[in-house]
């Protein structure tokens, strides 16, 4: 899904159970990653469920190219959407993309409300920090 | 004693008729706290509207009604858990702090290889204090372990020895609803000479308790988890285990006599309760006993319970849910087969049902489980027969969902 289909989707949902069904949905979109890249060096600390997440930068372009998983559905639905926006911008655009807005944008601020527990902004900080 | 009625008390709640993202709020997660009936907010906001001071050091039409209210509330908590007296209720936050100034206020009296025993089915709260002071005093912290097929290994006696001098262990596990055999721990600690606390914080709310009967030195709970407000709990300690303690907290209030050097420590409680009380939470604990010595006790358990055992009749039956907690209890704790607990917990909140998933502070358990965590479902007096099936009906609805 690009991030027009995603707007699309996440807008028509009028309820948090419609929320919660269509991250399941996308969530299975996400391509899993391999086993042996479930290293603690990829794994996003400060999320209860198990999150990973791997960041390759292309040497002409300056393009960066993510791989994630997790062990929870509604992570992996979270992934498939942050990757979605940022999957092959240069690190100048990923820096001045401000992702909570784009989330809450979808209606997905309640989620976001119990960060702590799933570790969305976890994520969101990693993302930065790798594509500095 | 009024009949219990599960209608007429829930009205008492009115924070429970509110929508949940658009569905009716189920709130099923009362072992981590309990709501709050009307009147205990009116007591509160009745206290601040006729009676606020400073309790104890005034001289005044208010102080003194004040201090009046502060002290009926530590007699009504003193006939709660039928204490001997009221010297024997010493106020603190809650159970954490409760069991930290045992385990800080008995440091002075442990010895190098002494023994502290606790049981595997342990919260935090009444872990972490034990192996801290283990480390401060070079005593040692052994755990009576729960096998996992929901029994306690027969031979426990074995763990009790002339080191033992400490026996902290819970009256009601907050993770899986078992109960402990304390009337035989108890009775072992004491054979050996050991201090015994019980944590009753998963206990007080569905349980009425007998201090004289139990006969333990230390007694703790929550007044939140028994439908008091949160921030104010009770320390219950026979007169000589108190006097042993150093006290956690100095300062105003726990004071008698005061120079730059030396300080002469009030009486009982007194001595253990250091600045201005809680006042207010000190009021609303006191308000929410009264409100349970008014139930039926039984039939509010009975109630508590059969809803428990609605739910658990339903999951034992699932092939793919394992339950922790046994029958007869007052909550229910499970694990659902490769579906993640985060999944079905949002996916339950999204239909305004709250109940808990992780570990519940109670980490060596899990391990001991098997566990990363488990769900739990827990009951208090308001919830019905509504709240239990539409929980059960969604969480099945959750796994199908979220099967691969």
């Amino acid at each position: 899904m690009n991030t027009n289909e995603i707007k699309d989707t996440f807008n028509q949902c009028q309820s948090k159970e419609e929320s919660f069904r269509a991250l399941v949905k996308i969530s299975k979109t996400l391509i899993r990653l391999d086993t042996d890249l479930k290293t603690n060096e990829n794994a996003v600390t400060g999320c209860e469920s198990q999150v990973w997440l791997t960041a390759e930068k292309e040497k002409e372009t300056g393009l960066w190219h993510f791989q994630a998983d997790s062990d929870a559905k509604l992570i992996r639905g979270f992934l498939a959407i942050i990757l979605a926006y940022i999957e092959g911008l240069n690190s100048e655009q990923i820096q001045q993309l401000d992702l909570l807005t784009q989330l809450n944008a979808l209606n997905l601020e309640s989620y976001l409300t119990s960060s702590r527990n799933n570790g969305i902004l976890a994520i969101i900080t990693r993302i930065k920090e790798l594509t500095q | 004693m009024m009949p219990f009625d599960p209608i007429s008390i829930r009205q008492q709640f009115p924070i429970l008729a509110q929508q949940a993202h658009d569905y009716p709020l189920v709130y099923l997660d009362n072992a981590a706290t309990t709501q709050k009936p009307d009147s205990v907010l009116n007591a509160i906001i009745n206290y601040y509207q006729t009676s606020n001071a400073n309790v104890h050091r005034g001289s005044h039409f208010l102080s003194d009604k004040a201090t009046n209210l502060f002290e009926q509330a530590r007699q009504t908590l003193a006939e709660f858990i039928q204490a001997p007296d009221n010297s024997h209720i010493i106020w603190c936050k809650g159970a954490t702090e409760a069991i930290n100034q045992v385990a800080y206020g008995l440091e002075s009296s442990l010895k190098p290889d002494d023994e502290i025993l606790i049981s595997s089915l342990e919260h935090h709260a009444n872990l972490v204090p034990w192996q801290q002071l283990a480390k401060r005093t070079g005593a040692k912290l052994r755990s009576i372990p729960f096998t996992s097929d929901a029994k306690w290994e027969a031979e426990y006696a074995s763990y009790f020895n002339e080191k033992t001098k400490i026996l902290a262990c819970t009256q009601i596990s907050n993770a899986i609803g078992v109960h402990l055999p304390l009337d035989t721990l108890i009775q072992e600690a004491k054979a050996v000479g050991a201090l015994t606390l019980i944590d009753g914080a998963q206990a007080v709310a569905h349980y009425p308790v007998n201090m004289a009967q139990l006969d333990c030195d230390f007694y703790v709970f929550s007044g939140h988890k028994m439908y008091g407000p949160t921030g104010i709990g009770v320390l219950y300690g026979k007169t000589a285990a108190l006097e042993q303690l150093t006290p956690l907290q100095t300062g105003g209030e726990m004071v008698l006599k005061v120079s730059l050097l030396e300080t002469e420590f009030n009486q009982l409680p007194y001595r253990l309760e250091a600045g201005t009380p809680h006042i207010e939470g000190v009021i609303g604990l006191a308000s929410a006993c009264e409100f349970l010595m008014q139930q039926d006790r039984q039939a509010m358990l009975d109630w508590e319970i059969s809803l428990a055992n609605r739910v658990r009749r339903i999951l034992m039956n699932e092939a793919d849910i394992k339950v922790y907690s046994p029958a007869n209890t007052t909550l229910v704790s499970f694990s659902v087969n490769n579906i993640n607990l985060t999944d079905l917990n949002a996916f339950l909140d999204s239909k305004g049902i709250g109940i808990r998933s992780g570990s519940h502070c109670a980490h060596p358990l899990m391990a001991q489980l098997g566990v990363s965590g488990t769900l739990r479902a827990s009951f208090a007096c308001y919830n019905n027969e509504r709240d239990a099936d539409h929980f059960v009906a969604t969480l099945l609805d959750a796994i199908d969902l979220l099967a691969d």
